[in-house]
C-alpha cells in the first residue's frame, strides 16, 4: 500500500511542478514517466502478481483509482495549457478592425426598374398578365381607337411627337388596351408598362417617361372595384397609412374618369415642399372603360364593363426615393446611380 | 382659365373660405391649380378713421392727419390730395409690411412725426392707381384687417378645365357648379335686348349668307349705330384687370367681358368698313388671304372657314378678326356677330395658323348652341348702354336646318348606373342631383329607365355613360366604397422578354455594373461619329417630324452613341470609372409592313454594356485593375452562363469587327451560328469624335436574339468522386498564333477523360524571342469511376505533345 501512496504523492508533486511551467513537452514527459508502458503506475500494475490473493482486490482498486486520478490530472493540465496558448495567441493582433472591409464591387439596378419590378410582382400576384406594347404607334391605336378623333381637343392634352402624319411616339400606354382587346376575349387582367413620349421638357416634364397601364374587363367590373384595386396597390407601394383620393377628370378612353392622388409620404399629408404644401401627390389617371373603346375593339359594351388606370412610374419612383428632378432619372450619372 | 373670386361672386353667393371653395371645385372636376390671394403678403394694414386733417406748416401738398384704428390714435403725415377728415381709410401701422416687402417705420416728414401711412391702391397690390388714398365704406369697423374687409382683396384662381367641360370655361358655368353644390341660386345677368328707341330711323341691314352650313349652323348679327368708341367704364376695366386683361376700348371690352362671363365669343365689325351689304360664312378659296388683328397675313385655302364681305375674307371664323373691318376710335356703327361654329373646323384652322384665342378655345370645345340669340340680345344691350349707340331693332339670323333648336334627350338606366359604379343610388337622389345642374327628368319613365333633357351648355353629355359620370361626379368619387373584384384564379408569369431582362439586370448589377437609362432619342451628328460606311443601314433612321432639338432628332438605331455620351459626361464630372449596362431599344424602318394599324417600324430590344476606367475599385491593400477587353469578355461569358448558355444553344465569339470598333480588338457574338451582337474596344477615331481620352469597351447584344435560345433552368450533370490528375505544359508560339488555334492543334477530342484545359498564364519577355509568347496550360484528367494512373495520363499527354512538336510554329519551354 505504501508504494501506491508514495507514487501518488510523487506524481502529485510532479504535476504541481509542471503546472507552474506548462509546456506540452513537460506534460508529455510526465505522461510517459507515470502512465507510459514503462511508467511508474504501469509498474505498480505489473507488481500485482507479487501481492497475496487476499490483498489483491483492494490493491487493484487502489491502483485503478490512482491511474484515473493521474489521467484526470494530466487532462486537466493539458486543458490548462491549451487555454493558456489560446489566451496568448489572441492577446495580440496586428489586425485593425476599424479598417474598411474589402468589398467586391457591386452595381445597382436603376430605381425606375426597381419600382417597375415591384409593380410586376404585385400585379402578377393578383393574376394580372404583363403586356409589352410598341412605342411607335399608329394614329389608330394611340388616338382613334381610344376615342380621340383627329379634331378632338383632347389631342391638345398631350404634346405629341410625330414620325409622320399617321405615326406617332405613343403618348400613353393605353395603346395596349386596344391591342389586348383586339386579340383576346374577356375576362382580361392586364398590366402594360412602357415608355411613353411627350414633346415637353423641363424640371418636372421629361420627353420620355415610363407609365404602367392596367386594364380589367369582365362582366361585372365597376368603379368601386377600380378604387379598391388601386387602394391595395398604393398601400403596397407607399405603406399601410397612405390615403388615396379621386378627383373627376377627363380621358377620352375612360368614363367616368378620375385623377388619383396619394397622401404625401414625406410629410404624411401635413404639407411640404415635395407636395407643394397640399399634402397630396398626383400619381395617375383612371376610370371605367368608355363604351366607344369597347366598340372599337369589338367587345360588347353592354355585356362587359371594365376599368383602366395609368401611373407614371417616374413620378412614383421620384416620390418613393425623394428624387427632386425627373431629368436625373435619365442622366446616367454615376453619382445618382450609385445611390440605389 | 384664370378667374377672379370677386367677379364670380356676382353670380353666386359664396359663404365659404377660399380653400374650401377650391377644394369643392376640384372635387367637382374643376381643378384649382393655383390660388393667388391679394393682400396675402401684407401685414399690419387695417381699416381706420381719419379724425382730423390739417395742412402741414412746412409743405403745401402734405396734410397732418389724426387717425383712429379702433384702439389708438395716430398722427400721420399724408401726401394724398383726396385725404379728408371723416374718411374710412386703409392704415398701415408702424411695423406694417406692404407689397414687395416694404416696411413702415416711424419717421419725421418735414419735421413732423408720422406714425404710419394711409395707403393707396398700388401700395397694397389692389390695383395700379397711386392717384390718392383708398377710401372705404364708413360701415367698416376701424381695426378690421384689410384681408377681412368684404370685397376688398380679390382672390384669383387658375382653373384647369378639361376638354369635356366647355361649360366651365365661363364665370356663369363655374358659378352654376358652385350654386348647385351649395344650394345657392345662380344669379344670371339680364339677357333681354335693349328697349327700342321709337325714333329709330336708320334701317341699315346686312344680308347674312351661310354658304357652308356644316361649318356654321347659326350666324346672328345686330347693327348698332351712333356708337361712341372710347374708354370703358371703371367697373369693366377693373373686371378685365382682375384677371390680368388689358382694356382696349369699350366695344372690344364688352365682347371680351361677355365671352368670359358666358363662354360665348362674339365679334364686332366696323359696319362702315364692310364692303357691300352681304356677309358670307364660307370656305376660303385657294389664294385668298386675310390680314388678321395680330397684324399677320394668313394665307387661306379651302380648309379655312371665313367671314367674308364682297371684298373677300374679313375674319378667320371663330378664331380671330380682321384688320380691314376692325373697330377703332373712329367707328360709329357696329355689326356685332354672335354665332355657332363647328368645333372641328375652328380647331383645325386655329392649329393650322398657329393661333389660339379665347374665342377659338371655346368654339373648338363647343359653346351652347341654344343660347346664341340670347347672348346677342345681351351684348346688344350692354353696348347700347355703355357706348350710347342705337340698335336698329332687328336681330339678323341665318340658321342652317341642322342647328339644334331644343335640348337633347338622354336615357339613363338605374341598373346600368349601379353596374358601372358598383353602388346603388336612389332614383330620387339621382334626379335631384342632376336637376341642380339643369339636367331635368322627363315625364313618362319606367322603373329602371329615366329620360333627361340635357341643356345646351353641356355638349359633352350625349350618352348614358355621360350621365353616369355626371352622377358619380356629383355624388363624389370618394363616397363610392372601395371593393375588390373577384376572379377565377389564373396563373400568370412574366413574359419571357421581361423575365430575361430582369435576370440580366440582376445578374449584371451583382457583377458590379450600374444600370443606365437613356432617353430614346439620338442624332445624325452621333451616327456620323462612328466611321460608318455611307450606305450603312444604321443611317436609315426613324426620324421625328417635330423634334425638341437637334440632339433628339431621331430614334436610335444603335445604343452606343448614347452610352458613349453618358461616359463622357461622367468623365467630365471626374467620375472616371464607368461600368454601365442598359436594356434599351433600337428602331428600324420596315416600310413594307406599314398599314393603318401597323407603323412599319421594328423595335428591337438590346442590351448594351459600356466600360471605361478602373474595374475593381482600389482597396487599401489591393491595386485596382483597369478594364480591358478580357474584362468585358468575361462579363459576357458569365452572363451567358447565368441566362442559360451554352446548355441550350451554342454560343460563339468569333473574331470580327464593326466600323466603330478597334479592328483587332473586337468580336461577334453568335448563337447557333447566327450573329446577335458584338463587343470590343471602341475605335480610337470614334473615341476622339466623342471627346473621350480613355479606352472604352462596348458590347451590344440583341435581347430578341437571345430570347430565341435562352433557357434559364440549369440541368444537373453527375460529377466524379475520384481525384483528378493534372499535367502542365508550357508552349511557346509566335504572337500570331491564337489560343484558339493552339487548342485546335491539340488532339483533344481523342484525349480520354480530359476534363479541362486551363490556361494559367501567358509570359512574354526575358528568355523568349521577340514576338513570341509562352502559354502555360494545365490539363486536368478525371475518370468517373476510378482513379486514373500516371501511366495512362502520361500516354495521352505525350500524344498531345507529339502533335504539337510536329508543328514548326511550336516549341516547349
Amino acid at each position: 500500500m505504501s508504494s501506491i501512496e508514495h507514487i501518488q504523492k510523487e506524481f502529485e508533486e510532479a504535476v504541481e511542478k509542471v503546472r507552474k511551467s506548462l509546456s506540452s513537452e513537460s506534460i508529455q514527459t510526465l505522461k510517459v514517466k507515470y502512465l507510459g508502458k514503462k511508467g511508474k503506475i504501469s509498474g505498480l500494475m505489473r507488481s500485482m502478481g507479487s501481492i497475496s490473493p487476499e490483498e489483491r482486490p483492494v490493491f487493484g482498486k487502489a491502483i485503478n483509482k490512482l491511474r484515473d486520478l493521474a489521467n484526470d490530472s494530466l487532462q486537466n493540465i493539458q486543458d490548462l495549457l491549451q487555454h493558456q496558448e489560446i489566451e496568448k495567441s489572441t492577446s495580440y493582433s496586428s489586425l485593425d478592425p476599424s479598417l474598411p472591409g474589402h468589398r467586391i464591387p457591386t452595381g445597382a439596378i436603376h430605381p425606375l426598374n426597381r419600382v417597375k419590378e415591384d409593380i410586376f410582382s404585385f400585379f402578377t400576384g393578383l393574376g394580372f398578365e404583363i403586356e409589352r406594347g410598341r412605342e411607335i404607334e399608329t394614329d389608330w391605336y394611340n388616338f382613334e381607337a381610344l376615342n380621340i378623333p383627329p379634331e378632338h381637343p383632347a389631342r391638345d392634352m398631350q404634346d405629341t411627337f410625330y414620325i409622320d402624319d399617321k405615326v406617332v411616339l405613343r403618348t400613353q400606354t393605353s395603346n395596349n388596351q386596344i391591342h389586348v382587346m383586339e386579340s383576346r376575349k374577356p375576362p382580361l387582367r392586364i398590366i402594360a408598362p412602357g415608355f411613353v413620349y411627350r414633346a415637353d421638357s423641363d424640371a418636372s416634364h421629361a420627353p420620355m417617361f415610363q407609365q404602367v397601364e392596367g386594364l380589367v374587363v369582365d362582366k361585372d367590373i365597376s368603379f368601386a372595384q377600380l378604387k379598391g384595386t388601386l387602394y391595395i396597390w398604393v398601400r403596397h407601394m407607399f405603406g399601410f397609412d397612405v390615403k388615396l383620393r379621386f378627383r373627376p377628370s377627363f380621358f377620352p378612353f375612360t368614363e367616368p374618369s378620375a385623377e388619383m392622388d396619394v397622401s404625401c409620404s414625406l410629410c404624411k399629408g401635413k404639407g411640404c415642399r415635395v407636395c407643394s404644401q397640399t399634402g397630396w401627390l398626383e400619381i395617375g389617371g383612371c376610370g371605367c372603360v368608355d363604351p366607344n373603346v369597347f366598340q372599337k375593339a369589338g367587345i360588347d359594351a353592354e355585356e362587359y364593363t371594365g376599368f383602366a388606370f395609368g401611373f407614371g412610374i417616374d413620378r412614383i419612383t421620384m416620390i418613393k426615393y425623394g428624387i427632386p428632378e425627373i431629368g436625373l432619372l435619365t442622366a446616367n450619372d454615376n453619382r445618382f446611380l450609385r445611390q440605389f | 382659365m384664370l378667374i377672379s373670386l370677386n367677379w364670380l361672386k356676382q353670380y353666386v353667393n359664396i359663404n365659404v373660405s377660399v380653400d374650401e371653395l377650391a377644394n369643392t371645385l376640384t372635387f367637382l372636376g374643376i381643378e384649382v391649380e393655383e390660388i393667388e390671394q391679394q393682400g396675402a403678403d401684407i401685414t399690419g394694414v387695417v381699416a381706420a378713421q381719419t379724425l382730423s386733417c390739417e395742412a402741414h406748416p412746412d409743405a403745401d401738398k402734405l396734410s397732418i392727419c389724426k387717425v383712429n384704428d379702433g384702439e389708438n390714435e395716430y398722427q400721420v403725415v399724408c401726401g394724398a390730395p383726396n385725404v379728408k377728415s371723416g374718411q374710412t381709410v386703409l392704415f398701415a401701422k408702424t411695423g406694417a409690411k406692404l407689397t414687395g416687402g416694404f416696411k413702415i417705420k416711424k419717421s419725421k416728414i418735414r419735421g413732423v412725426p408720422s406714425e404710419g401711412m394711409i395707403c393707396a391702391e398700388d401700395e397694397l397690390g389692389l390695383g395700379g392707381s397711386h392717384e390718392g388714398i383708398m377710401t372705404l365704406s364708413s360701415d367698416i369697423t376701424p381695426g378690421t384687417p384689410m384681408q377681412e374687409i368684404p370685397g376688398l382683396c380679390d382672390t384669383r384662381m387658375e382653373l384647369n378645365i378639361t376638354p369635356n367641360r366647355p361649360d366651365a370655361l365661363s364665370y356663369i358655368g363655374v358659378a352654376r357648379e358652385v350654386a348647385a353644390f351649395y344650394d345657392q341660386e345662380l344669379k344670371m345677368p339680364d339677357l333681354r335686348p335693349p328697349k327700342l328707341d321709337a325714333k329709330q330711323t336708320n334701317k341699315d341691314t346686312i344680308t347674312l349668307n351661310i354658304e357652308s352650313p356644316e361649318d356654321c349652323s347659326l350666324y346672328t348679327g345686330v347693327i348698332i349705330n351712333k356708337v361712341k368708341v372710347g374708354p370703358s367704364p371703371t367697373w369693366l376695366v377693373e373686371a378685365l384687370q382682375s384677371i390680368g386683361q388689358k382694356s382696349i376700348n369699350n366695344v372690344v371690352d364688352i365682347t371680351n367681358f361677355v365671352l368670359l362671363e358666358s363662354g360665348q365669343p362674339s365679334h364686332a365689325f366696323d359696319l362702315k368698313k364692310i364692303t357691300g351689304n352681304t356677309l358670307f360664312v364660307r370656305r376660303a378659296k385657294k389664294g385668298e388671304s386675310v390680314l388678321t388683328l395680330d397684324e399677320e397675313i394668313k394665307n387661306l385655302d379651302e380648309r379655312d372657314l371665313v367671314i367674308a364681305d364682297n371684298a373677300g375674307p374679313a375674319c378667320l371664323a371663330g378664331v380671330i378678326g380682321g384688320e380691314t373691318t376692325k373697330v377703332d376710335e373712329k367707328t360709329t356703327s357696329l355689326f356685332l356677330e354672335v354665332a355657332y361654329f363647328s368645333p372641328p373646323v375652328v380647331r383645325q384652322q386655329a392649329r393650322r395658323h398657329g393661333i389660339s384665342t379665347d374665342a377659338s378655345y371655346r368654339f373648338e370645345r363647343g359653346i351652347d348652341p341654344l343660347h346664341v340669340e340670347a347672348i346677342s340680345n345681351y351684348l346688344c344691350r350692354l353696348i347700347t348702354d355703355i357706348t350710347g349707340g342705337n340698335w336698329t331693332g332687328e336681330t339678323l339670323i341665318a340658321k342652317a336646318p341642322e342647328h339644334p333648336i331644343s335640348k337633347k334627350l338622354v336615357q339613363l338606366r338605374l341598373s346600368r348606373l349601379s353596374k358601372i359604379l358598383g353602388i346603388t343610388i336612389d332614383r330620387s337622389q339621382v334626379v335631384a342631383m342632376l336637376e341642380k345642374i339643369d339636367i331635368k327628368e322627363e315625364a313618362g319613365n319606367d322603373l329602371d329607365t329615366l329620360s333627361f333633357t340635357i341643356p345646351g351648355f353641356r355638349p359633352d353629355i350625349e350618352r348614358e355613360i355621360d350621365l353616369i359620370e355626371e352622377v358619380a361626379r356629383l355624388y363624389n368619387f370618394n363616397n363610392i366604397p372601395d371593393q375588390l373584384p373577384t376572379f377565377e384564379l389564373s396563373p400568370t408569369a412574366l413574359p419571357e422578354a421581361e423575365r430575361l431582362a430582369s435576370q440580366i439586370r440582376h445578374h449584371l448589377a451583382s457583377q458590379g455594373l450600374f444600370e443606365a437609362l437613356s432617353l430614346r432619342f439620338s442624332s445624325h451628328k452621333y451616327l456620323n461619329n462612328l466611321n460608318l460606311p455611307e450606305d450603312s443601314q444604321l443611317f436609315k433612321t426613324v426620324n421625328l417630324k417635330n423634334p425638341l432639338n437637334e440632339e433628339w432628332e431621331i430614334m436610335p438605331s444603335l445604343l452606343m452613341p448614347g452610352l458613349l455620351n453618358a461616359i463622357h459626361r461622367n468623365k467630365n464630372n471626374r467620375e472616371l470609372d464607368c461600368r454601365f449596362f442598359e436594356i434599351g431599344k433600337c428602331f428600324y424602318n420596315n416600310k413594307e409592313d406599314r398599314t393603318d394599324k401597323n407603323p412599319g417600324i421594328i423595335e428591337e430590344e438590346k442590351l448594351i454594356i459600356g466600360l471605361s476606367g478602373s474595374w475593381h475599385s482600389v482597396s487599401w491593400n489591393e491595386k485596382g485593375g483597369v478594364v480591358d477587353f478580357y474584362v468585358l469578355k468575361g462579363i459576357l461569358e458569365n452572363l451567358f452562363k447565368t441566362i442559360g448558355y451554352p446548355r441550350s444553344s451554342k454560343v460563339d465569339f468569333s473574331i470580327a469587327s464593326q466600323p466603330f470598333l478597334h479592328p483587332k480588338e473586337s468580336m461577334s457574338v453568335l448563337v447557333n451560328n447566327k450573329p446577335i451582337g458584338w463587343f470590343g474596344s471602341v475605335h480610337p477615331n470614334v473615341l476622339s469624335n466623342f471627346g473621350l481620352k480613355d479606352n472604352c469597351y462596348i458590347a451590344e447584344i440583341s435581347i430578341t436574339g437571345l430570347l430565341e435560345h435562352a433557357s434559364s433552368t440549369p440541368v444537373f450533370k453527375p460529377f466524379s468522386n475520384f481525384t483528378s490528375v493534372t499535367r502542365e505544359m508550357n508552349i511557346v508560339v509566335g504572337e500570331g498564333v491564337t489560343h484558339e488555334t493552339l487548342l485546335s492543334w491539340m488532339p483533344l477530342s481523342k484525349a480520354k477523360n480530359l476534363e479541362e484545359v486551363k490556361l494559367n498564364s501567358i509570359y512574354r519577355g526575358k528568355g523568349l524571342e521577340d514576338n513570341t509568347k509562352a502559354l502555360h496550360y494545365s490539363f486536368v484528367y478525371r475518370h468517373p469511376e476510378r482513379t486514373l494512373t500516371d501511366k495512362e495520363v502520361n500516354k495521352i499527354q505525350e500524344r498531345i505533345a507529339q502533335e504539337l512538336t510536329n508543328r514548326p510554329e511550336v516549341s516547349f519551354k
